[in-house]
């Protein structure tokens, strides 16, 4: 029986082509101001009004990063990676592509596009494709995110 | 009396335009230490409560050996400390995106980092915006990278373009 530790899904049960949809979150100005507080990120056109309303955007923003984090943490909430996850290797790319403001909501997609084998035993290489969409079904975020999965045996062998 | 007419230094412009970036040029910002307070807080800001990160027993038996901070919140901070040293201030149009962002070492809580940039391209658009390419490498107390990514920005040009 599996351990409780773990619900998701090891490298071998992803498929090519398999597609995952989160539950949305509504980016809220406590989301921005909490982030500002964490990581002493105070560009003003996150944290001004005033200052964002004389940019592009017209409105205060959420930061990029911060619409990502909340994207990882929706995707890890599907569990599917939960205790199968050996380590976040990285992103390919992040395009920006439209603002998040206060009061958005965004939910995440995800497509396996590449599977590949670890030469050490008891791992494989899988990477999504992970699109971040608002509630009018625009793509905010792109990304390419490439995750280090546990195998289903091999891995107490590390 | 003082010199009313003096303007005092205003802080909403601080940063360097795109003329003053030269390929090349380099930043080293502060260093801050990411402890246990960082990766509760960011599990809950983000909703990543995986368990690498949030369940210490669980994470005893696994690559990192303890808790390992979330790579975002290394982002994160990598941008926090990068903002905080002003170069940016005013300037930055946009963040257009990333491009190889690795997470190549675990932060562990107690392990300190701070972020290393430079100026690897800068280009103009067909309309004359000025993007600037960064590469920025995020070292621990130990000297060893733990992450590195391509930032790419739209700064603001000294002809108000």
């Amino acid at each position: 029986m599996g351990s409780k530790d773990i619900a998701g899904k090891y490298y071998e049960d992803w498929e090519l082509g398999e597609e995952y949809e989160t539950a949305a979150t509504t980016v809220t100005e406590a989301h921005v101001w909490i982030n500002m507080y964490l990581t002493g990120y105070y560009s003003l056109i996150h944290t001004d009004i005033d200052y964002a309303k004389s940019t592009i955007f017209g409105e205060r923003v959420a930061p990029g990063f911060l619409v990502h984090s909340i994207s990882t943490g929706q995707v890890n909430q599907t569990r599917l990676f939960e205790g199968t996850t050996i380590a976040f290797l990285g992103i390919k790319y992040i395009n920006f592509v439209k603002p998040v403001k206060i009061g958005d909501t965004i939910k995440t997609v995800g497509k396996l596009i590449e599977k590949k084998d670890s030469k050490k035993p008891g791992r494989g290489i899988v990477v999504f494709h992970a699109r971040v969409v608002n509630q009018r079904g625009e793509t905010v975020t792109e990304s390419e995110r490439i995750i280090l999965l546990r195998k289903k045996i091999g891995f107490e062998n590390i | 009396m003082e010199a009313e007419n003096k303007m005092p230094l205003s802080n909403l412009v601080a940063g360097k335009h795109y003329e003053d970036w030269n390929i090349g040029d380099e930043y080293i910002t502060a260093s801050r230490t990411i402890t246990e307070t960082d990766i509760v807080l960011f599990a809950g800001l983000s909703g990543d409560h995986n368990p690498m990160h949030t369940n210490e027993e669980f994470a005893k038996k696994g690559f990192f050996g303890t808790r390992v901070a979330h790579g975002f919140l290394v982002l994160a901070v990598s941008s926090g400390l990068i903002n905080q040293m002003r170069l940016f201030e005013g300037t930055t149009e946009a963040f257009l995106g990333l491009k190889d962002l690795k997470f190549s070492k675990g932060v562990l809580p107690g392990d300190s980092i701070k972020s290393i940039g430079k100026v690897i391209e800068k280009k103009e658009t067909s309309q004359g915006k000025g993007i600037i390419a960064f590469e920025v490498r995020v070292v621990n107390q130990r000297g060893e990278e733990v992450s590195s990514r391509i930032g790419v920005f739209m700064i603001k040009r000294k002809t108000g373009k």
